[in-house]
């Protein structure tokens, strides 16, 4: 039988053991006086917008290392395999659930973040987006803030744009299943018929096909002289291609998703030289002027597309839980305090209330294998 | 002259690209009697088999096309070498086979999408514009042209073989019956592995094709081999010249049916049709 001095001690000494234990592991898994903050990211790695997801990545690893909190940031990446709903979700459901993530960043298509959004909104989990720009995301929640401007503006430019310079029967194509794109389609299509223009056609495809030969074969019955296409840039470049392979001549207007993305070159070729699309209109901040060299200089690659604005939108959100603090609520306030005449890479930031931005746009055009811009 | 051949020439081309997967498919479903869903991913090996002789080491056109076919007719005389045959000699049942094939669809094109990206890639030169032909109004290009004429070439050749020579013979006496066939003293399993010579290189070669056409990426096998299967079965599964019917008849009514509705009713369209033949008539066209 122990006496009660050798049981207290026992006690004791089992008492250290586990509460040095789970000391260590706790020190182990980063915790210190500052708490790890996670961040999950939502990237289309891998099918038809991988081009897309590679710069966004290295734009936030790079806004992670500039911030000088990379110590304190635990940034994990989940492929939503295509910047479809489904894999969005999943993705999302497995950074907020098993890695308990503070915020997301991403995800890129807005059909996708659409999706997300029900799963962020009750927990506060904000999303900060630097490339999903339908507007119907506007109103989609409270804590979702975006550094690239909705597409109204550029959809209305382009519309614009292609009306003065002529043209005056468009037909409109699109890929029914992303939701920007459809919204696109509807903004270019008022902007072009309240200019003056007609709407002559109206069709669509699916995200997967490849032959829109039927399609372009009624664009050319029905008289059209400029096409409007919502879609990916290998879609937009495979249209244009095979209208040009079957002799007609039609002017093209893409989306913004085809500009500075070299594949749309090397699929098209040739055949998409003369493509117009609108872009942002490039910033004049000084963080910008030296943003594309630095991004160089660090991942040996151009700074593609939404690149600029991943790197703001990362930069935003490390800014926000520096000053207010991890929890959803303080973050969405830090976001519109320090998102306030913002000088970031990609221009100016404002939030406004509901997390959008307001950028200008211009009009390019493809021209030996780039875009550049219509003076 | 109106849209109309160009509807037409449009149906053509898609016809004849389902065609090509119908034809390998249908070998081998004759043959073996199971779904060999791993016939899509074959057709994603010779595309890629050709984007890495033709593109990445530049060989000669031609010379990268006969390795390309051959690798993957190889490639298929393995898969049943290796998993097929050894399911085959225990009787596996026939689900046993489907998910085998499924399993090695999803494998293939994993271990493609890892050794090229799944980026998309085109196998035509972007900088050469392509050969136009005009044909009573509806314009196709050099290498559509090439497709329709291979398609009607294999089926020729196909039939051809199954009817007037000892091997085609053999085929179908295995197609007959198996057990029956080894009886009679031909070597079944090397029969076997022939028709899925031939067949995964017909594969190969319309992988090589829609990449000089449109262009390659590593998920496309799954959807190209649904419309070959459902021209296989709304033609007359087993039957070569069914498979042909078969595939120009989807080829017609998804391209007529895109002109006359919407682009987005294409596939709808494809398996409405699929869905009356199993209903209504369930042998397809033409009945083996």
């Amino acid at each position: 039988m122990m006496n009660k001095i050798t049981k207290s001690v026992l006690l004791i000494a089992v008492a250290t053991l586990i509460l040095g234990g789970s000391y260590s592991v706790y020190k182990k898994q980063g915790g210190s006086e500052e708490q790890m903050i996670i961040i999950g990211a939502v990237l289309p790695l891998s099918g038809d917008y991988a081009p897309y997801a590679e710069g966004s990545r290295n734009a936030a690893i790079m806004a992670i290392e500039d911030s000088g909190m990379q110590d304190r940031v635990k940034f994990i990446v989940e492929d939503d395999k295509g910047c479809m709903p489904v894999g969005g979700v999943s993705a999302a459901q497995k950074l907020i659930n098993i890695d308990k993530v503070n915020a997301l960043y991403g995800p890129m298509c807005s059909s996708e973040a659409l999706s997300v959004a029900p799963l962020t909104e009750p927990v506060k989990i904000p999303m900060v987006i630097a490339a999903a720009t339908s507007k119907t995301l506007s109103g989609a929640g409270n804590y979702i803030f975006r550094t690239i401007a909705s597409d109204s503006v550029r959809s209305y430019a382009v519309a614009k744009y292609a009306y003065e310079k002529g043209f005056k029967k468009a037909a409109f194509m699109f890929d029914n299943s992303q939701d920007a794109l459809v919204q696109e389609k509807n903004d270019a299509k008022e902007a072009f018929v309240s200019a003056g223009g007609e709407a002559v056609l109206e069709d669509s495809f699916g995200g997967k096909d490849m032959d829109f030969k039927t399609q372009l074969s009624k664009i050319k019955a029905s008289g059209a002289d400029v096409v409007f296409i919502g879609a990916s840039y290998k879609q937009v470049a495979l249209m244009v291609k095979q209208a040009r392979e079957m002799k007609i001549s039609v002017q093209f207007v893409s989306t913004d998703e085809s500009v500075d993305i070299k594949e749309f070159f090397v699929t098209g070729g040739s055949y998409v030289e003369g493509v117009i699309a609108p872009a942002m209109v490039k910033p004049s901040t000084e963080e910008s002027k030296t943003f594309a060299a630095r991004y160089k200089a660090r991942f040996g690659v151009d700074a593609t597309i939404y690149t600029a604005e991943g790197y703001d939108a990362m930069m935003l959100l490390l800014k926000a839980i520096k000053e207010e603090g991890m929890s959803g609520d303080e973050i969405k306030a830090g976001l519109l305090k320090v998102g306030n005449n913002y000088p970031g890479a990609s221009g100016i930031i404002t939030f406004n209330e509901k997390g959008d931005v307001t950028k200008p746009a211009v009009v390019k055009v493809a021209k030996n294998g780039v875009f550049e811009e219509i003076k | 002259m109106g849209i109309l051949p160009q509807i037409i020439a449009n149906s053509i081309i898609a016809g004849a690209i389902y065609a090509l997967i119908a034809l390998g498919f249908n070998l081998i479903y004759r043959t073996t009697k199971f779904f060999n869903l791993a016939h899509g991913a074959l057709t994603v090996v010779g595309g890629y088999a050709m984007f890495f002789l033709y593109k990445q080491l530049e060989w000669n056109i031609y010379a990268s096309a006969l390795v390309s076919v051959l690798f993957t007719g190889g490639a298929g005389y393995m898969l049943d070498k290796l998993v097929f045959r050894r399911l085959r000699n225990r009787g596996a049942s026939q689900m046993v086979f489907l998910i085998a094939a499924l399993g090695l669809l999803t494998v293939i094109q994993a271990i493609i999408a890892i050794l090229f990206t799944s980026q998309f890639q085109t196998l035509a030169d972007s900088a050469m514009q392509q050969q136009i032909y005009d044909i009573f109004g509806g314009i196709i290009t050099q290498t559509q042209a090439i497709i329709a004429i291979l398609g009607v070439m294999i089926l020729v050749g196909i039939t051809w073989m199954l009817k007037y020579t000892m091997f085609g013979r053999a085929i179908n006496a295995v197609s007959d019956d198996e057990e029956v066939a080894k009886m009679v003293g031909i070597h079944t399993n090397k029969i076997i592995g022939w028709v899925f010579f031939i067949g995964s290189a017909i594969a190969g070669l319309s992988g090589i094709l829609v990449g000089f056409d449109t262009g390659l990426e590593p998920t496309m096998g799954m959807s190209l081999l649904m419309k070959g299967v459902i021209a296989a079965i709304i033609g007359g599964i087993g039957t070569m010249h069914g498979a042909f019917a078969g595939a120009f008849l989807l080829g017609f009514a998804e391209n007529f049916g895109v002109w006359q509705f919407s682009g987005e009713w294409k596939d709808a369209i494809a398996f409405i049709i699929l869905i009356i033949f199993l209903l209504f008539r369930p042998k397809g066209i033409f009945k083996r």
